[in-house]
């Protein structure tokens, strides 16, 4: 296209010359690095007491789990860890500063929260434990009033989830796969996006640009390209550098160990045969086409109604609306609001909805959905901005 | 080379802005006089194709107005014009050059040429928000000079110019008037005075006078004036 990549260059200057921008970014930035620098330091206390600083903590943690890997969640372990937190019984707090507890009880912890999930500790058995998560899992379709055909391909998934469970230690994905993780990019990004992307067509407005721009030769097309290419690009950018910085602090802190790890580890009541590795990387690739359709939203609805601030204030109400707002399992046509980014990057919400969407007779999860359903609306929200630009009328001033 | 504006309405709610004008512009400079809400910039913008008229047609030698192939030829100077405070006088030339479909090597050419036109070469690589408003307005100037258009279109271009900046832009548009059209919106009489070859003069969305310069005998701003009644504003 004519004279298309200096456009796009300087659309991408335009953007990246706002003083609210820089702001944004910066806070964001220094958001990440505190949220990390937080983790890194200071030091654990048990009733004023100095137990370890919080990069031991987590140095032993990764110790203690890397030498459980590998092992089975079967009637063996579920022994060892019951032995071992007998020990704890009718102690006080202060007893997580002895050696006792370091050595013999904290090795287990995380297969205690994986127990406790479904179980009680002191009755756990093999058995029992998975008959309480198949319990759980059907309370679970019932909850959702699954049709007997969504029943079906769950009872295959479930068939391909290899049982006993293998533990792994898989931290760092267990931290990014939650709400702290690829979520809170998610959420963060979004407000950054709120508030750089509705400048970028209604500054032309504000300015008075826009009636040079829209009697240029490559005014009209090429320009809403540029713009829509240049807004697109700045939120894939942005989401890719949070995204990066917050994976990184997590392997730093935590080890990049475990992408092989079973998410029934961390989402017991989930039949699909996934890892927490692969759940990551959906979940990052959920999130930077979430930031383009984040992205291209603030740009088309900004656009429609010509106002910046109007267009902030619905991106963070629709965030704040789809988390808040409580949705029935059992309303069918309220899955929609599963499938709003913030939901759907969330393990135990949107992600792991197990009422499916059919199409000309394939059947797809919500995580498998999402994308596509992302990508729909990022090619009607384009085409829809393109009209509304293409006509805009300069008159008044 | 023929701009043929047939039957130009523009009604808004209650009002109509232009009223029916029909005109057939050829090479020449054009002064278009009138007072504040007489309907000129309304009429520029529709000859622009930045305002869709409610009836009536502009084309250029047959082009329709939203085509690009007519928009290729215009060059466009609004009268509230709008610029990047943070790009430099280059930077901004450079993407209004892209905008208008110029070629890299002819644009840094043009750039060039032009801010050496407008005596802003000094001033070329330092930001538009530190610029005087007479700076402002030649950089406008030059951005519309950029594609050697067909059509200039100028709404009140003399604003925020000096006395020396002023004769130097007429000397301009006397030049480029001889193989353009040139279209220049003003209720300043005294811009339009030596350079127009024709003189449009609206009021209330009508065109109450169409004439060459040399039809109007005596002074110019006393012909306006009568023509207004009860003066300019």
């Amino acid at each position: 296209m004519r004279q298309f990549r200096t456009l796009f260059y300087y659309e991408i200057k335009k953007i990246t010359q706002r003083k609210n921008t820089w702001i944004t970014f910066g806070a964001l930035l220094v958001l990440f690095f505190g949220l990390f620098a937080g983790r890194q330091l200071g030091s654990t206390y048990i009733d004023g007491e100095f137990l370890e600083t919080k990069k031991e903590g987590f140095a032993t943690d990764r110790e203690n789990g890397l030498k459980l890997s590998g092992r089975k969640l079967d009637d063996t372990l579920f022994a060892e860890v019951k032995t071992a937190y007998a020990l704890a019984e009718d102690k006080d707090i202060k007893y997580f500063l002895t050696e006792e507890y370091q050595d013999s009880i904290r090795p287990y912890r995380g297969i205690y929260d994986i127990i406790r999930f479904n179980s009680e500790l002191s009755a756990v058995t093999e058995e029992n434990f998975y008959a309480a998560r198949e319990a759980a899992l059907k309370e679970s379709q019932d909850d959702f009033k699954l049709s007997e055909a969504e029943k079906e391909y769950w009872q295959e998934k479930e068939e391909k989830v290899t049982k006993p469970f293998t533990y792994q230690y898989a931290d760092a994905y267990w931290y990014l796969d939650s709400m702290n993780g690829v979520y809170m990019i998610l959420l963060m990004v979004s407000f950054m996006l709120a508030i750089c992307m509705s400048n970028v067509f209604t500054e032309e407005h504000g300015r008075k640009t826009d009636q040079l721009i829209l009697c240029s030769r490559l005014g009209r097309k090429e320009t809403y390209f540029a713009k829509i290419l240049a807004g697109s690009v700045f939120s894939f950018a942005a989401g890719l550098l949070f995204l990066v910085i917050v994976t990184v602090g997590a392997f730093i802190t935590f080890g990049a160990e475990g992408f092989s790890a079973v998410l029934q580890l961390a989402a017991p009541n989930y039949s699909y045969p996934l890892t927490m590795g692969r759940v990551f990387l959906v979940m990052a690739g959920l999130l930077l086409l979430a930031c383009i359709l984040t992205g291209i939203f603030a740009m088309v609805f900004s656009e429609i109604t010509k106002s910046s601030i109007g267009t902030m204030a619905t991106v963070i109400a629709i965030l704040f609306l789809a988390r808040l707002v409580p949705v029935p399992p059992d309303w069918r046509l309220l899955q929609i609001v599963n499938f709003f980014p913030i939901n759907m990057l969330k393990l135990d919400a949107g992600f792991t909805d197990m009422r499916l969407v059919s199409i000309f007779g394939l059947k797809f999860t919500s995580w498998q959905f999402a994308p596509i359903l992302y990508i729909l609306l990022i090619v009607l929200l384009f085409f829809t901005g393109k009209k509304v630009y293409c006509r805009f009328q300069v008159q008044g001033r | 080379m023929e701009l043929k504006a047939d039957r130009l309405t523009k009604q808004y709610k209650n009002k109509i802005a232009v009223d029916r004008i029909s005109f057939q512009f050829k090479e020449g400079v054009y002064g278009l006089l009138g007072a504040n809400g007489a309907g000129k910039t309304t009429f520029m913008r529709m000859l622009c194709g930045i305002l869709t008229p409610t009836g009536g047609e502009v084309s250029f030698d047959g082009i329709p107005v939203e085509t690009e192939e007519y928009r290729a030829c215009l060059g466009y100077l609004p009268q509230d014009f709008g610029y990047y405070p943070n790009f430099t006088g280059w930077d901004f030339l450079m993407y209004m050059a892209a905008l208008k479909g110029i070629s890299k090597n002819q644009a840094v050419r043009r750039t060039k040429e032009l801010l050496e036109l407008v005596s802003l070469t000094d001033m070329a690589k330092k930001k538009i928000k530190t610029y005087s408003g007479g700076m402002k307005q030649r950089l406008g100037i030059a951005q519309a000079l950029l594609n050697d258009p067909k059509i200039l279109i100028l709404d009140e271009p003399t604003a925020g110019l000096d006395p020396k900046e002023r004769v130097r832009f007429r000397n301009l548009i006397e030049e480029t008037g001889k193989d353009s059209i040139v279209i220049l919106s003003t209720h300043i009489v005294s811009d339009v005075e030596h350079i127009a070859d024709t003189i449009l003069m609206m009021k209330d969305g009508r065109m109450i006078f169409q004439g060459a310069r040399e039809e109007i005998t005596g002074d110019l701003e006393e012909f306006y004036l009568e023509a207004f009644g009860d003066g300019k504003d």
